[in-house]
């Protein structure tokens, strides 16, 4: 039976989740349709881009986090 | 010599024995994402910090109590905790009206911020920061997926099975996430790939 692909199935790809012998497929599928390619290419870009956003919090609620486990009775 | 990095599953089992620094380990390594993942919900840093300290005071009391089962998986699990926490402030606190649309996207997602701070107008002048932005007005469920994909570095399965819908439904919200941020770069005139790309 001939699966098709859907841009679900690209999504997982551009995660690397899809199996060795769907890649193949699904890499041709990139190459012949424009719309899963700039599905692919969406997703590329926003991988890079992720780590981009990440925010850092100030050293005070820090170490008021690591104050309060020191705190915390432990188990028993 | 390498430093060898220490997996959060055996940070966890020294920390419930009693090792803080193992503990301190964790806070250092997720800190950042587990913020990022809160601020993105409440847009607002103060808040942010507080619900962090309160992700992480669950998180203590939970593992300390003999309670955490989750086999090492303290990401993902602490990121769940950190977003319900930041979904329940604005339920209780009643901010902001809760309506539904066609779509199944909140209301509250397609307003423009038009009340932003003196220090959210500072940071839209970076480009990451129009990223976040454009994450911040994501309908919830589509948010989360992304989070937890890219802050929770979990898989959709994963993903699945922790919001309790099928993995197609995951996938889905992730599709529409991003056909959703790519609306918002026509809109807004933006093309995030610039940064890689520079002029």
């Amino acid at each position: 039976m001939i699966k098709t692909f859907t841009p679900n199935d690209v999504i997982r790809y551009a995660y690397q989740e899809t199996p060795e012998e769907e890649n193949q497929v699904i890499e041709q599928v990139l190459l012949t349709d424009p719309e899963m390619n700039a599905l692919y290419e969406d997703v590329l870009m926003l991988q890079r881009q992720m780590p981009l956003t990440v925010l850092h919090p100030s050293d005070p609620v820090t170490i008021r986090i690591m104050e309060y486990s020191q705190h915390f009775p432990g188990i028993r | 010599m390498e430093k060898v990095l220490v997996d959060d599953g055996t940070l966890i089992s020294r920390y419930i024995k009693g090792d803080e620094k193992a503990f301190q380990s964790l806070v250092q390594r997720h800190k950042s994402r587990v913020y990022t993942t809160i601020y993105l919900i409440v847009k607002d840093t103060y808040l942010a910090e507080d619900l962090l300290q309160d992700s992480f005071v669950k998180a203590i009391t939970t593992i300390k109590s003999g309670r955490y089962n989750e086999e090492g998986k303290f990401l993902p699990w602490i990121l769940r905790i950190a977003h319900n926490l930041a979904i329940d402030y604005f339920r209780r606190d009643k901010r902001y009206p809760t309506i539904i649309l066609e779509d199944g996207s909140n209301v509250f997602n397609t307003l423009d911020f038009s009340e932003d701070s003196v220090e959210s107008v500072q940071i839209r002048n970076e480009s990451h920061a129009r990223l976040r932005e454009m994450i911040q007005r994501l309908p919830d469920q589509q948010r989360e997926v992304l989070m937890m994909r890219h802050y929770g570095e979990m898989s959709f399965q994963e993903i699945a099975d922790a919001t309790g819908v099928s993995i197609n439904t995951a996938l889905g919200r992730m599709r529409y996430a991003l056909i959703n941020l790519r609306k918002q770069m026509l809109k807004y005139n933006w093309n995030y790939d610039q940064n890689f790309y520079p002029q």
